[in-house]
């Protein structure tokens, strides 16, 4: 106990030091992509919560990149860091207690790559909403009760756009409006109370969109909306993409969704990558026995199951992890000879695939059976 | 939102009419009256006399019939005369003693105000640090301090103990003040008095403030505020600053009345001439028609007070809409 205080104490003390600092120096943040061709590429991130019963290492030592102009999905269950990754890259944590505590997320700006992990507040301002834009996943909850949808959008707009005049504002917040599918007249008059959980997301993606972001983030965005119009709204995802010609980072547990929007699929599992590839590579030859049973897991069409397959067992209390596979308890391959020793490695199955189990090679060939049916 | 008002203050109507018979019948049941307390210890009083006295005072008819002459005389204007002090109700009740509570609380109630929503903001965004202990420590200190104590505190060591300001009262004796002096010799007078209601009540509306902004930084829309690139400066004092109006605005309606209804204690330990210690009196001595005025008057500005801050709840909060 009280070593967790004394470890708290200097972890917050260290990022309010951190906060206070004026004029990093730009050597501190400026980086080298390792691919000019990718956007963003986390290397090693690790995100901790430093909580009174230990420290929750909520996203530990994820590496995967997203190419620009590509769409990644990262799937997992909740609570296994698919959001705090997301709000790492947006340094939108709950500080003190949530920081970044290792690693690099960088990010290939215009003038220079930056490392969003170092990078200075000030500039984080810069780059957040206008560069890279986030879709939260409560509509409901998102916007503002007390403004106008016109006021929250034009906001974003003279905050990035300073020298805008007031018309081209109006006529570009209808623009967007417009863009996301709302025409009603007066639209820009009403408050969030007025309009519905659907036209709300809508309001949320406009104002996402609202710069041309190179990066769009869309946690969950259409988990809190009914089927109808989550198809609405992922087909109005996909085309804006392809206008603005963004990347966009889709995060959900909905693996039709991701089958649907994603070139780039990340499967993550208590706070790591398990396995990752290509759309195909993941939904055609799962290798990680945890992407299987999510395969399994997802209801199919025009075929007479009973019960659908689910998981056994739970995550793992994420305070004092194991330090073999985190998965090993649950998995239908665990063997205590292999999988009992040291956290597997990030295995290369193929150019694009790759996944961290010691029993791969077995799980493909089975899955790939499970495809052929 | 007319039509709203209107029904409100019908129904407003009724409440006085109930509020204003409990009054009445309360004060009617007090186990002995003016005039009982008038004669008690005066032996050569008769019965008769006495008889005579409270038929004077109108004390002699039953609970009912005197509340419906009280209300038929109040609802042409007339208070009646006050027991005590022999003059009209409504002369004596707005009197400068009303004007001087209301000073006293409404400079101090702005005080508080403009100390408690900065300082509660501060401590909301540094939850849990030393800033944040330090600030909600002081304010619960200050409003656990019973008045008379940090009164006599207060006086002891700036009246007594460094002569800086006035012990007592309202002017400085035998000097006749006449314009700006006479104000600013008031003024230093009435400092402690604000002093002691100040640190006395900043807490109450600092833990509302701290808390109410506690929830409302943790809002999804205070994130989104983030994730526009907005500074921090603007997320608090604009996203989440609007949010917190919300309560704070019904609260100050609420507390309208007690602008008015004076500080029975901390007026009689500074011997200030206001309504708190005239009420205090009128009860010891059973004034039922000063009583009467005061409290009903209470109860308007009670009604009145809910009523503004439903209508401010319908300026600040959009949601809120009346038909």
């Amino acid at each position: 106990m009280k070593e967790i205080k004394a470890l708290n104490k200097k972890m917050y003390k260290k990022f309010n030091q951190e906060k206070k600092r004026n004029n990093v120096p730009e050597s501190e943040y400026v980086t080298e992509m390792r691919n000019p061709q990718n956007i963003v590429e986390f290397d090693n991130l690790k995100t901790y919560f430093y909580t009174d019963q230990g420290t929750v290492k909520a996203v530990d030592g994820v590496t995967f990149e997203i190419p620009m102009g590509k769409t990644i999905g990262i799937v997992g269950e909740s609570g296994c860091g698919k959001s705090v990754t997301s709000l790492s890259l947006m340094r939108l944590l709950q500080g003190p207690q949530g920081q970044i505590s290792g690693g690099e997320i960088r990010y290939n700006r215009d003038e220079q790559p930056v490392d969003i992990a170092k990078v200075p507040v000030k500039l984080m301002q810069k780059i957040r909403g206008n560069e890279i834009s986030m879709i939260f996943q409560e509509p409901m909850t998102s916007l503002n009760p007390v403004f106008t949808i016109g006021d929250q959008l034009s906001e974003i707009l003279k905050l990035h756009n300073p020298d805008m005049d007031k018309k081209d504002m109006e006529e570009r917040v209808i623009e967007l409006l417009r863009l996301v599918g709302i025409v009603r007249d007066g639209i820009s008059d009403s408050y969030p109370h007025e309009l519905s959980g659907g036209m709300k997301q809508r309001v949320v993606i406009a104002m996402a969109l609202a710069c041309n972001p190179r990066l769009i983030i869309a946690d969950e965005p259409t988990t809190a909306l009914d089927v109808t119009i989550q198809a609405q709204i992922l087909d109005l995802l996909r085309n804006l993409k392809d206008k603005i010609n963004a990347s966009i980072m889709l995060i959900t547990h909905d693996l039709g969704v991701v089958a649907e929007m994603a070139d780039y699929v990340v499967v993550m599992y208590a706070g790591r990558v398990v396995e990752q590839g290509t759309a195909q590579d993941i939904f055609h030859n799962p290798a990680h026995p945890y992407t299987v049973g999510l395969m399994k897991s997802r209801p199919v069409l025009n075929e007479e199951i009973g019960r659908l397959y689910s998981i056994p067992g739970n995550v793992p209390n994420p305070i004092n992890m194991p330090s073999h596979c985190y998965f090993k308890n649950r998995c239908e391959k665990g063997v205590e000879k292999i999988c009992g020793g040291e956290y597997p490695p990030m295995i290369d199955l193929s150019e694009t695939h790759k996944v961290a189990c010691y029993r791969c090679n077995e799980a493909v060939q089975e899955g790939g059976e499970a495809d052929g049916n | 939102m007319r039509q709203y008002i209107i029904r409100r203050i019908l129904i407003s109507v009724l409440v006085l009419l109930g509020v204003s018979f409990l009054i009445y019948g309360m004060l009617r049941i007090m186990p002995s009256d003016f005039v009982d307390q008038l004669t008690a210890g005066n032996p050569k009083i008769t019965s008769e006399q006495k008889e005579a006295l409270k038929e004077a005072y109108g004390l002699n008819t039953g609970i009912l019939e005197g509340y419906v002459n009280w209300l038929g005389d109040a609802l042409h204007g007339d208070f009646g005369t006050s027991f005590t002090y022999r003059k009209p109700v409504t002369e004596v009740l707005f009197s400068s003693k009303l004007w001087v509570s209301f000073t006293l609380s409404a400079i101090a109630f702005v005080i508080e105000l403009i100390i408690a929503i900065p300082l509660g903001i501060i401590a909301a965004r540094k939850q849990y640090s030393k800033t944040d202990y330090a600030i909600v420590f002081c304010a619960l200190a200050g409003l656990s301090l019973p008045s008379f104590f940090f009164a006599a505190v207060l006086r002891r060591v700036f009246s007594i103990g460094l002569g800086w300001l006035p012990l007592s009262g309202m002017v400085t004796a035998k000097q006749n003040f006449t314009g700006l002096a006479h104000i600013a010799d008031m003024g230093m007078h009435f400092i402690l008095p604000i002093v002691v209601f100040v640190i006395l009540g900043v807490g109450s509306w600092l833990r509302y403030v701290r808390t109410n902004m506690l929830e409302v930084l943790n809002a999804d829309y205070v994130r989104t505020a983030r994730a526009k690139g907005l500074s921090e400066h603007k997320v608090i004092y604009k996203h989440a600053f609007r949010n917190t109006l919300i309560p704070i605005v019904t609260f100050i309606g609420g507390s309208i009345p007690g602008l008015f209804s004076g500080a029975i204690i901390t007026e009689s330990i500074f011997s200030i001439d206001g309504i708190g210690k005239a009420a205090i009196d009128a009860v010891h001595t059973n004034d039922i028609p000063f009583l009467m005025a005061y409290m009903m008057f209470l109860a308007v500005l009670t009604i009145l007070g809910t009523l503004i801050s439903d209508v401010l709840y319908a300026v600040v909060d959009p949601r809120v809409r009346y038909n």
